[in-house]
């Protein structure tokens, strides 16, 4: 009985002791960094993974490993957020066959108002999904975190090569599978104009 | 035909909107903080215990004067060379014991890729793996019996009288005996049984597995 007190009290030591070392590591910046970036992060891991709940594991195992390295990279701790962010994301890739599959026939069967928003969220952003993982990850930092060609490289771990050549397939693919969306639109504006007139 | 900025407006557009409505929690700082100071009480508490099983590993490989294969000969193996192996009939009936591989690396059937000894111990299933050369593994399924079947037969290997073993549907079990009041779990003996793929290196099973008992 007495052993198992003295463990729990070296426990609790132990602790209370790696607790006030962690708060010496990690100072009011990392609080202040967590803040910051982490809505950013988020939505990046969201747009990577397709899925709310993967995207926030992912960003507090992100945010885990920059406190591991936050004497390291307290610096500039972003790029490398972003580096673990996109590489937990394309290992924590969602069971495909479970995502409904969305086509533009669906599309046109509900289509009811014109609304061009409506369109980009059904058709465009399961198009991205849709594309490999390292294609949709240049898409997401390119035209979303606004990164430019050598800061994608970075956070990719590839060349600026293969980033431009990534994002030129995926955008082909885009191209593709938006062709069907143009008749949409076309169709959409012959609505308005007959409401219209 | 779209062009290339027409999409990558509609993209920016696109991902804007669909994360337009997602916000962190409100205490990610806090949940980051406790995950960040349990890793590291963990990783201690790890580190303590490896550092314990490692000592439990060596001190049983030196009492029972064996050296892995792959690690340099330990300076108690140097200092005190082994014994010529036992070839005799031996006097007293054989008992066998489990080597105390401390290990608990839950493997089968493959070994994990981040091993470092040439051994180790699984919980579920029951069993041993180990290296049989150079990227391929060997998992050992540990049973007990109280009696062996009547069809064993004998297994001769040098050091390790009275085995036996059968071999059916591909996978071999070797029986190694265990005298009575060795093993406080079976105190009446029994058998050890070592079972494995028919393929499998029985020897160097065996040699790593069980030890004759003093």
């Amino acid at each position: 009985m007495r052993s198992v007190r003295d463990a729990r009290a070296t426990l609790r030591f132990e602790a209370v002791s790696l607790t006030s070392m962690g708060m010496g590591v990690l100072g009011s910046d990392f609080d202040e960094f967590v803040r910051g970036s982490s809505p950013r992060l988020l939505r990046t891991a969201y747009l990577l993974t397709g899925d709310r709940g993967h995207a926030e594991d992912v960003v507090q195992t992100a945010l885990l490993q920059v406190a591991r390295k936050w004497r390291r990279i307290r610096g500039e701790p972003a790029p490398y957020a972003r580096r673990v962010v996109v590489n937990l994301a394309k290992n924590h890739r969602p069971d495909r066959s479970r995502r409904p599959h969305e086509s533009t026939a669906t599309i046109e069967a509900c289509y009811a108002p014109p609304d061009a928003d409506v369109l980009l969220q059904h058709v465009l952003l399961p198009a991205v999904m849709d594309l490999p993982i390292r294609q949709r990850a240049v898409l997401v930092l390119r035209y979303f975190q606004d990164l430019s060609v050598e800061e994608t490289a970075d956070a990719l771990g590839c060349s600026t090569g293969t980033v431009k050549s990534q994002s030129h397939h995926a955008l082909n693919k885009l191209r593709e599978a938006l062709a069907g969306l143009a008749d949409l639109e076309e169709s959409a504006e012959l609505k308005e104009n007959e409401h219209a007139h | 035909m779209r062009t290339d900025d027409d999409l990558t407006t509609l993209l920016r557009r696109g991902f804007t909107q669909a994360t337009a409505d997602l916000d962190p929690e409100a205490d990610l700082v806090r949940v980051v903080r406790r995950r960040y100071v349990r890793a590291r009480l963990r990783r201690r508490v790890v580190g303590v215990a490896v550092a314990g099983a490692a000592l439990a590993v060596g001190s049983a490989l030196a009492l029972t004067g064996r050296d892995s294969p792959n690690q340099t000969p330990s300076n108690t193996a140097l200092a005190a060379p082994r014994k010529a192996p036992v070839t005799a009939v031996p006097v007293k009936p054989a008992s066998y014991k489990l080597v105390a591989v401390k290990f608990k690396d839950s493997a089968p059937p493959d070994c994990p890729a981040n091993a470092r000894a040439p051994v180790g111990k699984s919980e579920k299933p029951s069993g041993a793996w180990f290296f049989a050369k150079e990227g391929t593994c060997v998992f050992v399924g540990i049973r007990w019996a109280d009696t062996k079947p009547a069809g064993a037969t004998p297994v001769n290997l040098e050091g390790y009288p009275g085995l036996y073993g059968t071999v059916d549907n591909g996978v071999r079990a070797i029986y190694a005996p265990v005298a009575p009041g060795t093993n406080d779990a079976h105190p009446s003996g029994g058998w050890v049984v070592l079972r494995m793929s028919a393929d499998a290196p029985q020897e160097k099973a065996v040699r790593l597995i069980v030890v004759p008992a003093k």
